[in-house]
Parts: structure tokens; sequence; C-alpha cells
């Protein structure tokens, strides 16, 4: 199972605290790899082999129906005093704010049915929903 | 052989000795002069974008953006550039000891020269309002200065060639580092986070040289960059006026 979630929504806490959880960040794997050539394999590999994968994908990468469940802040701002907070890189925190409308537009169209993270809640609120979400899915992979 | 065709000999030897000495030392002075041409050769090929080489913006580590130097096909090579007027020498150096080791000959250089050459033949030499017109597309809002024009830097100063973070920093042709190329690469980063927030592009390059210690006096641009020609880099093809 593939699971969409943008920066700053709590995915790698999550993912600390569930031993089925793997998370795949893009950011980490491009800086590691120096291309994101192998990343979308490499995420359903994970997901075939019966981890939840956590990714942050850009959207220059993303194939139609990739992943099976997204989260998106209910507004930049979420997640931008969240990464302030934890020290993220002005460079970045930059970008985001810079193209915060671009960025929601994009995400708003490319996960439509995404989960919305308000300011006080984080990705671990829905881990009844993703367990059901996942159990369902590997019923139906059997 | 007598005692005055020995000295005679020796004599010679120590003039054939001085000759090779004067001969390596041309040789020498050659080569710095050659490898001072080919790292020219080589910033010009970043500042334009030719044969592969470009300064970017993108990722510099995690979750860290920032302007770097970088060949296309030679990844490995990756250098910031960063607030530090002297990126424009430290680079081409940098580079060129590493194309050494790749075996890079005058031929490849003189190849190189050609490309960046033909692609400077082909920029706009003054300012168009209608170039820099906010675009229809989704992306890439304006266009933005690139210094090169006859009264580039004029435009910049006025702010009259901005662009979205989007066209400052990621558009293929990446005229904001030609930009700061042409400012001397004074605070890029800076000055592409303060242009955000500040309205005025006048106020952040004041701010910017203040810091410096440089006049800002920016009440005649053009005078400023007259006044300050090693700023702009005023005595070549980068800054015209």
């Amino acid at each position: 199972m593939i699971i969409y979630a943008f920066y700053g929504l709590g995915k790698t806490t999550f993912s600390q605290n569930n031993i089925l959880c793997v998370d795949m960040d893009a950011e980490y794997y491009y800086f590691e790899n120096k291309t994101m050539d192998g990343y979308v394999d490499r995420l359903k590999q994970l997901s075939d082999s019966g981890k939840i994968v956590f990714t942050n994908i850009r959207r220059e990468i993303m194939n139609d129906n990739l992943v099976d469940m997204s989260f998106i802040p209910e507004t930049i701002n979420v997640s931008l005093k969240r990464m302030i907070s934890r020290g993220t890189d002005s460079s970045f925190i930059l970008e985001l704010e810079a193209r915060q409308e671009e960025i929601m537009n994009d995400l708003k169209i490319r996960f439509e049915k995404a989960i919305i993270i308000k300011d006080d809640e984080y990705i671990s609120n829905y881990k009844d929903i993703i367990m059901q979400k996942y159990n369902a899915l590997s019923q139906k992979g059997d | 052989m007598d005692k005055k065709e020995m000295q005679n000999i020796d004599k010679e030897i120590d003039n054939k000795q001085q000759e090779l000495d004067k001969l390596m030392i041309q040789k020498q002075e050659i080569a710095a002069k050659r490898k001072e041409q080919m790292k020219e050769i080589l910033l010009d090929a970043l500042i334009i974008g030719a044969g592969g080489f470009k300064v970017r913006h993108g990722m510099t580590a995690p979750y860290s953006h920032g302007y770097y130097a970088q060949h296309e096909m030679m990844k490995e090579f990756c250098k910031p550039v960063t607030c530090d007027s002297v990126w424009t020498s430290n680079i081409p150096e940098l580079l060129y000891k590493y194309l050494e080791g790749k075996g890079w000959t005058d031929a490849d250089y003189e190849e190189l020269k050609v490309k960046s050459d033909s692609l400077w033949s082909q920029m706009p030499d003054k300012y168009d309002a209608t170039l820099y017109e906010p675009s229809k597309t989704y992306l890439h809002g304006n266009h933005v200065a690139s210094g090169y024009e006859v009264d580039g830097f004029y435009n910049i100063v006025k702010g009259r060639c901005g662009g979205t973070y989007s066209s400052m920093t990621t558009t293929t042709q990446n005229d904001l580092s030609r930009e700061l190329i042409i400012l001397k690469g004074y605070c890029a980063e800076e000055f592409l986070s303060k242009r955000l927030r500040v309205t005025s592009t006048e106020d952040v390059l004041k701010a910017v040289y203040q810091r410096h210690g440089i006049d800002s006096d920016f009440s005649s641009a053009d005078g400023w960059a007259e006044n300050n020609p090693t700023r702009c880099m005023a005595d070549n093809k980068y800054y015209k006026s």
C-alpha cells in the first residue's frame, strides 16, 4: 500500500512507530542517488512485499493510480509551521512559501480524495483508517 | 682540448642553459595564460549554460535548496554558488582541475567556446518590455532580466525584470543565475529570498551592498555601474552600458 503525504504531516513519526511502515522520503532518495530513477519501482516493490509505504513523491514522476491513500494539509501553513519548528532549512521553507498557491492547487487536483490534515492533527490520528484500508487491500490481493 | 676551448664550451653550455631556463619560463607563462583562457571559457559556459554546464538552482541537501554549478552529464562535479564574490574564480579553477582529470584537451575547450559564443550571440541586446510581461503559463510568471542587455543593469535595479520564484529558479534558461553572476554573485540566495519579501529590487541591492561596504547609492544606476566596474563585470560582455 502506497500513501502520499505532504511535508510535515507526521509520516516519519508514524513510520517509526509502526513496523509495517516504511518512509520513502523522495528528498533523501534524490540526494543519495542523484536521480529519481528507480524510485517508483522501489515504492511498488516495497508495497508488493506487504509494507505500508509513505512517499512525498513529486508530481513530475508520479503515475496515475500510484497511491492508495493520500494526506494533504488544510493550508500550506499547517506544514510550514511544523517544518520551521523542527529547523528545516530556510531555503526550503522559502520555496514552499513562495509557491504555496501553486502547490496547494496542484495537491487538490492530484489528490481529490485526500484526507485533509488540520492544524492540530497528524497522520497518526488516522491510524485506524490506514489499517482498515491496508487490510482491505491485503484481502483483495489474496 | 686546451683550457680556452674548455672555457668556451662551458660558456656555451651556460648560455644554452640560460636560453633553456628562459624557454622554460616562457613555457610556464604560456601554460598559465592558457589556463586562464580555459577558465574564462568555463566561466563563460557556466554563465550562458553552454555545453551542458550551468549554474542551477535546486536541491543542495535534503530539504535544502540553493545555487550550484554542475554539468548535466558529469554530476559528480557539483559546487555551491554562495554568498561569496570569489566563486567566479574558484569554481572555474576547480572545474578546470576536474576536467584535466577527465582528459580534456584544447579541442574540447575550443568546442565549448564555439558553443558559448553562439549562445551569447543570440542574446537580446536591449531591454524589451514585452519580453518581461507576465506570462500566461501556469508555472512561470515572468521572465527575469539577465543584465546582458545594453540597459540590463538599470532595469534590474529598477526592478522591471522580476519573476516568480519558479521563473527565477527553475526556468531552463535560469536568467536569474546570470543576473546574479552579473552582480558578481553577491549573496545570490539572499538576493533571491529578500526580493520575494521586499518589493523593491533597488532596496535589496542597497542592503546587500551596504553590508559589504560597497557604494550603494543607486540614484544613477548606470553611474553606479561605472563607479563599480568590478561589481558588475562592466569591463566585459557580461555587462554593457
